[in-house]
Formats: structure tokens, C-alpha cells, sequence
């Protein structure tokens, strides 16, 4: 009995540590963060953007997007897509074996006519039953092929993509206009640039018109909108500061830019990890850490890529558990960069992070609940303490949230409405009171789902991007 | 994009922070004498309740600014943009009609204004703009010679001055084509390409020699210049290293200046197959036989590197005859798919019977395919 109790007091002790380290750290990601964007914003000219596309100082780029049932989205994706304000690109569309109209609506929308394709099979993938041409759209390629996943689909495209550089991006997303030149100068202007990484944001509430979001507002769901804060947080806090320590783990599968040569020398996406956007970053990384080469994977805030979030709750927590699930599996696969000093900050700080804060929060956060209903017979849990520390812990994720809603307020304000300002400070409070505790349940679960569930992706519904009226948000 | 203010912003993040590392360095010490028996339950408790305090302060600060912030760039964003307006107005009916512009004091909208259409605008319409701007130039030379001066700042004066095209403007960029700050340095040849005429290139030229920027940004200039690039690009050619020299021959590809290709051809012989590759390409643009190097086009073929064998065989049909059909026809055979691919496109432009030939009785099954693809058999 004593050795539980001890255990039990210890395991308060360690939490406090713990919380206050994390907090600590976030406190230091928002101070890089803050000064990351702050001088990317500040360095960004809309004349140089201008000069690289009229004199056509650009790399040319292979759009891929990997699809599998999006019958309801991929139209208006797609044509999202040839819009985009870059003079040099081609659209690789992936059917990765959809059960639904996904080809059927590709071939009828852009006139799409089979052709005898030969290319190089650099990268392994599931066969390719067909490969079409549009007849309306000369720089739009749709493969057909066998269902394998998201990563073999991508490396199917990646087969057959031409250009220097490559965009991966989901097919329930849309991408701002300027999203592509804005990401590609980097690897223009710093060759030692491997991949770049963007803002991604919910699209949900925004009013999308041919393919192009023409205004933004907050969804009127409320998982939605818990999900706009969450992203402000991830992306204006976490990346902008992991890349401002040239250690950023993870570019978004909704879109990254590649130097595709570099992806094809890696091995491409791996297809037995359901986390495999972040799985390449680390490889990537690994690789040039390796050789001993000066590299660059950055995070740049202003390439938007907008992207549907789940609206109901199964869909949600089948997401998150897959991310975490992904997660472990890459922490596994390259445990060896775990504290491993040939991989610097990579080895030392980023990894360790993960491994601690973002794979185990969400197990030290559930036993600390869990466990309170046996502190309290045993004498260990004094309420008062314990209330003011809860509350101490929610007012730092509210203070997180609002510093993120603030960046987003200097940098972009693509919510224009003050009562829409009112509602993300508030939604950053009441993310915290159970939302967050939610998904951190889904988080704990997925932990020990890891093999049982290995290789499960979990269907996604979704609702369509195309909207005459805004997407289920309030009427201004 | 990034709005004014960001100053104060950065200073309320800052005290954010430091209240909320404060309160938890605080109650980490408070617990930590807690456990040890060093401090008492009270001295616990008022940490505790500091660390609240201290976090609810800091979210009204931060909850405040963060909406003040957005209803005054709101209210000032939408003035502005009236302002601007206005002055674009203004200023286009007195281009138009001959008659002098608004009268001075002009706000900062006015010269955004006055800038857009300077943009937009070209020939003698466009020159009768500069001296209006002149109005603007001491602001913008006041940032860049200040020693105050923000980065921001000077960024923006470099880019006003860009947009401008003032020539007298030119010293002014000058001494920033060598600062130390690599961002400056490329926003000053950006602008610096957009102002120098004349005499100004040669010292261009000699400035980014020693100005150390990455190949691509070097090529953004070169094509800035426009038809004024041919002086900066000879005296890359002449005495730039392999990342000047490559971007010189890229550039010489893609603004077409045939009085340089002979300087191409020597580079033919270049010892980084970057530069060879280059050269190549360069005489592929502008459509000039490599003759007298066809060797060093034809060892190209052989490289290790799949790049340069590409290039060579894009290459060939400017030697035309039968060299280049046997060589093309030799290139369909290449392990590589991109090297099959350009050698079937330039059989295609060279000898399409010939291609056609190859797309059924090529000894390679993958050179037979890929002919057969590319003729569209």
C-alpha cells in the first residue's frame, strides 16, 4: 500500500514538473514563432512576387492529388487547382481505387480521354490501370490505379510528375491564388531548401466560389470552429517556431512543396505508416543530416491551403487517432534519432519532444484524470490546490490560443468581422474546457491502438466544397 | 501584409510571456520547497493564486489589444484604401489632362498610389510620373541611409524605389548590393536591376560578383535587367565563378542575346557538368549550332550525369545530318527515361520518318516505345 502511495504522490509531482516544462516550451514557441512570422512578413514583396512571375524566374511545379471517395469534393478541387496564378505547373490527379463516382466525375468535368502513357517507375506502387489526359485542361493528368493508400498514391503520381519541384495536397483542399509562387521562391531564392510547408486552414464556413474561397466566416458548427483555433495554434505557434529552429517535424499532407529529385532519392512516401506526410519530413531530414549536408525545411505562413474539417464527431476522432497513431509509428521508425547527437536539435530537442509532450501528453494528461477519483480516498488530493491548478492549467491553453488568434489578426485577418474577432477569444476558452480533453481521450486511445489499427486510415465524410451561400455560418 | 502595430504586439507577447514564465518559475520553486519541508501550505496556495492572477491578466491584456488592434487596422485599413483611391483618381485625371498634381502635404496613401500606377503604367505617360514621385524620394532615402532604420523600413524603401524607377536612385541602392544582411542584399539587386542604366551596370556587375547570392536570385536579376542584362551577364561570363557563370548562361538563354552565344560555346569545355549543362541549354534557346564543338557534345552523351545527356541530345538537331541521326538514334537506348524522351522529341523536330522508323524497328524496347509515344503511333 505504501509503495502506491508512493507512486501516487510521485505521479502529482511529475505532473507538475511536466506542466510547467511544457508550458515553458510553448511559452519559448511563441517568442520564435512571433519572430519567425514577423520577419517573413516583413521580407515578403508583393513586387518581387510579381518580377518572378512576368520574367518567369520560377520552378516550374507537379500539383498531386491523391483522391480516393471525393466524388462530392474532387471537381471542385481540381478546377481550384488549374486556377491557381503560376505560370508553369501540371495537375496530377490520383484516383487511389475510389468505390464511389470519383473518376466518373473527373472524366466528365474535364473531358478526360485514355492515353497510352509511358513513364518512368522510379517509385513502387499498386499497378496503374489507366492514365488519362483532359482535353480542356493540356496540364491535367488523372491516373487511375488500384487502391494501396494515400502515400502509394502519391508515389504513383510522383512517377509520373515532371517538373523540379512538387506540391502534395489533398483533395478536399483549396490552395490561395499566389499559395504556390509564394511557397516556390524559397526554394528559388535558397537552394539548400528541400521542402516548404504551409498554413492550412478550415475551410469550413468559407464562401467558395469556382474553385476560389471568396470570403471567410466562422463555421457555424461547434466542433468547427474549435477546430479554427486549434489550427491558428498548431501552425502560428508550433511550426513557426520549430522551423524558426531548423527542426520542423512535420509538413502537412494537405500541402507541402518538395524538391521532387530529393523526395525520389528518399525512397518517396512510405505506404506502412498512416502518418507518411511527417514519416518523409523525418526521413528528409535524417538523410541530409546524414551526409552532412547544410539544408533548409521551413515553414512558411502565408501559403494558405484551405481544407475541409470534419464537422461531426466520429469523423473527427477517427482523424485524430489516426494522426496519433501516425505519430508513435514514426517516433518507432526512427527511434534512432531518439537523444542521438549525430542529429543535433533534431536528435536532441525536437525529437524528445515529440516523444514527450505530443505522443505522451495525452497518456500523462488521462491517468492525471483518471486518477483523481483515487486520490481523493486516499488522502493524497487537496481540492483546493487541485481546483486552482486545473484552472491555472486552462487559462494557459486559453493564453495559447489567444496569442495565436493575435498572430492571426496581425499576419492575415481573414476573418474580417470583429463579432467573428469576439468569438475566436472566446472559442479559445471554451476549447479548453472539454474539447480538448476530448480529443486528448481519443489521443490516450489511440496510443494503445497503435499495431491493432496499423495501417488504418477510417473513412472521412465530407460535405463539399462548392457553396453559392457560406457554408453554415451565421447570416451577416 | 504585416499591419503597423506589430511593434506593440510584439511588446504585449513579450510580457505575456514573461508573466506567464514568471508565475510558473515561481510556483515550480513554491512546490518544489513544498516537497522538500522548506515551505509552508500557505506560501503553495499563494503561488497558486498569483500564477492565476498573473494568467488572468495576461489574457485580458492579450484579449484587448487583439480587438482594439482589429477595429483601429479596420477603421484605418478601409481609410486608406479611400485615400488611396482617391489619389489614384486624382492623380490620373492630371496626368491625363497636363495639369499639376494634388497639392503637397501628400499622405503615405498618396505615394502608394502614385507607385501603383507608376507600375502600371509605361512610356512617356510613366516618365511623366517621376517627378511627382521625386516628392517621395527623401522618405526613402531617409530609411536607407538612417542608421535607425528598421529592416522593415529600408525593405520598403528599396521596393518603393524599385517601383519608381527614379535614376538618380541608383547610388542610393548601391551600397546595399554588398551589406551583410543577405535579405537587404537581395531586395537591393531586385531593385537595383530595375534602376541601373548605362554606366550603372558595369558597376552592377562588379557589385553582384562580390554579393554572393544564390544562383536563382543572380538569374532573377540577370532577366530583371531585361534588355539592358548583356554587360552584367559578359562580365559574369568573364570572371563570375560557376554560380555566377550558370546563371549568366541561363539568363543569355532566356532573353535571346545571340551576341553572347559564342561565349557559350567555350563553356562547352567547362569542368562542372552544371555549367556545361547550362551551356547547352543556353544554345538550345537561342538556337545556335554548337559547330566546331560537336565532340564536346558528343562526349556529353556518355556524362554519368543524366542532365547532361539530356541537353546534349536536345542539342543534336542543331548539328543536323547524320552525326546527330546516329547519335539520336544511339540516345533512344539510354538507361534513362528522360534522355529516351528527349532524344525521341529531337528526332521528332529533326527526322520525324526517322523517328517513326525507330518507333518500330528500334533494337530497344524501351527506345521503340518511347518513339512510338512520342510520334503517336
Amino acid at each position: 500500500m505504501e509503495a502506491i502511495l508512493w507512486f501516487l504522490f510521485a505521479y502529482q509531482v511529475f505532473v507538475l514538473y511536466y506542466f510547467a516544462l511544457l508550458n515553458l516550451l510553448y511559452a519559448y514557441f511563441a517568442l520564435t514563432g512571433l519572430s519567425m512570422v514577423a520577419r517573413y512578413a516583413r521580407e515578403l514583396s508583393e513586387l518581387a512576387l510579381k518580377d518572378l512571375l512576368e520574367r518567369e524566374a520560377y520552378l516550374p511545379v507537379s500539383i498531386l492529388v491523391p483522391t480516393y471517395n471525393e466524388e462530392k469534393t474532387i471537381a471542385a478541387s481540381v478546377r481550384s487547382f488549374l486556377a491557381l496564378h503560376y505560370p508553369e505547373f501540371e495537375v496530377i490527379v490520383v484516383a487511389d481505387g475510389p468505390k464511389d463516382r470519383t473518376l466518373e466525375v473527373l472524366k466528365e468535368t474535364f473531358r478526360l480521354v485514355e492515353v497510352d502513357w509511358v513513364y518512368r517507375r522510379v517509385l513502387p506502387s499498386k499497378p496503374v490501370r489507366a492514365i488519362y489526359r483532359s482535353l480542356s485542361h493540356p496540364n491535367l493528368l488523372v491516373v487511375d490505379k488500384e487502391n494501396g493508400g494515400k502515400a502509394d498514391a502519391l508515389n504513383a503520381g510522383l512517377n509520373l510528375a515532371r517538373y523540379p519541384l512538387f506540391c502534395a495536397v489533398d483533395a478536399d483542399s483549396l490552395l490561395d491564388a499566389q499559395a504556390l509562387l509564394r511557397a516556390s521562391r524559397l526554394f528559388l531564392e535558397d537552394e539548400r531548401v528541400l521542402a516548404v510547408g504551409g498554413t492550412i486552414r478550415p475551410l469550413n464556413g468559407a464562401v467558395v466560389q469556382g474553385g476560389v474561397v471568396r470570403e471567410m466566416h466562422l463555421p457555424r458548427g461547434f466542433l468547427e470552429r474549435m477546430q479554427v483555433i486549434e489550427y491558428a495554434r498548431a501552425f502560428f505557434m508550433g511550426r513557426a517556431g520549430w522551423s524558426a529552429m531548423n527542426a520542423l517535424l512535420i509538413i502537412s499532407g494537405a500541402f507541402g512543396v518538395f524538391r521532387r529529385e530529393e523526395v525520389l532519392r528518399a525512397g518517396g512516401y512510405r505506404t506502412d505508416t498512416v502518418g507518411e506526410d511527417m514519416e518523409l519530413v523525418v526521413r528528409l531530414h535524417r538523410r541530409a543530416r546524414e551526409e552532412g549536408r547544410d539544408y533548409r525545411i521551413l515553414y512558411t505562413p502565408d501559403p494558405i491551403c484551405y481544407t475541409e474539417v470534419p464537422a461531426d464527431l466520429a469523423t473527427l476522432r477517427r482523424q485524430r487517432n489516426r494522426w496519433h497513431r501516425g505519430l508513435w509509428e514514426v517516433l518507432w521508425t526512427h527511434r534512432a534519432m531518439l537523444f542521438n547527437p549525430r542529429y543535433g536539435r533534431l536528435g536532441f530537442v525536437a525529437m524528445p519532444y515529440f516523444f514527450l509532450f505530443e505522443a505522451l501528453g495525452p497518456v500523462v494528461e488521462v491517468l492525471g484524470y483518471a486518477l483523481l477519483p483515487l486520490f481523493w480516498p486516499l488522502g493524497l488530493l487537496n481540492a483546493e490546490v487541485a481546483v486552482l491548478f486545473l484552472l491555472l492549467a486552462v487559462g494557459y491553453g486559453v493564453l495559447l490560443s489567444h496569442l495565436a488568434v493575435g498572430m492571426e489578426t496581425l499576419l492575415l485577418k481573414r476573418y474580417p468581422r470583429l463579432r467573428d474577432r469576439l468569438w475566436l477569444l472566446l472559442l479559445g476558452v471554451l476549447e479548453a474546457l472539454g474539447y480538448r480533453q476530448l480529443l486528448a481521450l481519443e489521443r490516450f486511445l489511440a496510443t494503445f491502438q497503435v499495431w491493432r489499427k496499423r495501417g488504418e486510415w477510417g473513412e472521412m465524410r465530407r460535405k463539399g466544397l462548392e457553396s453559392p451561400e457560406p457554408q453554415g455560418h451565421e447570416k451577416p | 501584409m504585416w499591419r503597423p502595430g506589430e511593434g506593440l504586439y510584439a511588446l504585449v507577447v513579450f510580457l505575456v510571456v514573461l508573466l506567464e514564465a514568471l508565475a510558473l518559475g515561481y510556483l515550480v520553486l513554491a512546490f518544489t520547497g513544498r516537497l522538500f519541508g522548506l515551505l509552508g501550505y500557505g506560501e503553495t496556495m499563494g503561488a497558486l493564486l498569483l500564477g492565476l492572477a498573473l494568467t488572468g491578466l495576461a489574457l485580458v491584456l492579450l484579449g484587448a489589444y487583439v480587438l482594439l488592434y482589429h477595429a483601429y487596422t479596420a477603421w484605418r485599413e478601409g481609410r486608406e484604401a479611400q485615400q488611396k483611391e482617391a489619389y489614384l483618381e486624382r492623380f490620373t485625371q492630371a496626368l491625363l489632362a497636363g495639369e499639376p498634381p494634388p497639392p503637397l502635404p501628400w499622405p503615405q496613401a498618396a505615394l502608394v498610389a502614385l507607385l501603383a500606377l507608376r507600375e502600371s503604367l509605361k512610356g512617356e505617360l510613366a516618365e511623366a510620373l517621376l517627378p511627382w514621385l521625386r516628392q517621395g524620394l527623401s522618405r526613402w532615402e531617409r530609411a536607407l541611409r538612417s542608421p535607425l532604420a528598421s529592416r522593415a523600413r529600408r525593405l520598403e524603401a528599396l521596393d518603393a524605389l524599385a517601383q519608381a524607377r527614379l535614376p538618380e536612385a541608383f547610388p542610393l541602392v548601391f551600397p546595399y548590393l554588398t551589406h551583410q544582411d543577405p535579405v537587404l542584399r537581395l531586395a537591393a539587386a531586385r531593385a537595383a536591376a530595375r534602376l541601373a542604366r548605362g554606366e550603372d551596370l558595369e558597376a552592377l556587375a562588379q557589385a553582384l560578383l562580390r554579393a554572393a547570392l544564390p544562383r536563382g536570385a543572380l538569374l532573377e536579376v540577370l532577366l530583371l535587367l531585361e534588355e539592358r542584362a548583356e554587360p552584367v551577364v559578359r562580365r559574369f561570363l568573364q570572371e563570375g565563378g560557376s554560380e555566377e557563370v550558370w546563371a549568366a548562361l541561363e539568363a543569355l538563354g532566356r532573353l535571346k542575346l545571340h551576341g553572347l552565344a559564342a561565349k557559350a560555346l567555350a563553356l562547352l569545355h567547362h569542368p562542372d557538368p552544371e555549367v556545361k549543362a547550362a551551356a547547352m541549354r543556353a544554345l538550345w534557346r537561342l538556337e545556335y549550332p554548337p559547330l566546331g564543338h560537336e565532340e564536346a557534345v558528343l562526349a556529353a552523351l556518355g556524362a554519368e550525369e543524366e542532365f547532361l545527356r539530356l541537353q546534349a541530345v536536345r542539342l543534336l538537331p542543331l548539328l543536323g545530318g547524320g552525326l546527330a541521326r546516329r547519335a539520336l538514334w544511339k540516345a533512344l537506348s539510354d538507361p534513362s527515361f528522360y534522355v529516351r524522351r528527349g532524344a525521341a522529341e529531337a528526332l521528332k523536330a529533326l527526322d520525324p520518318s526517322l523517328l517513326k522508323r525507330a518507333a518500330e524497328a528500334h533494337p530497344d524496347p524501351y527506345g521503340r516505345a518511347m518513339a512510338r509515344q512520342v510520334a503517336g503511333v
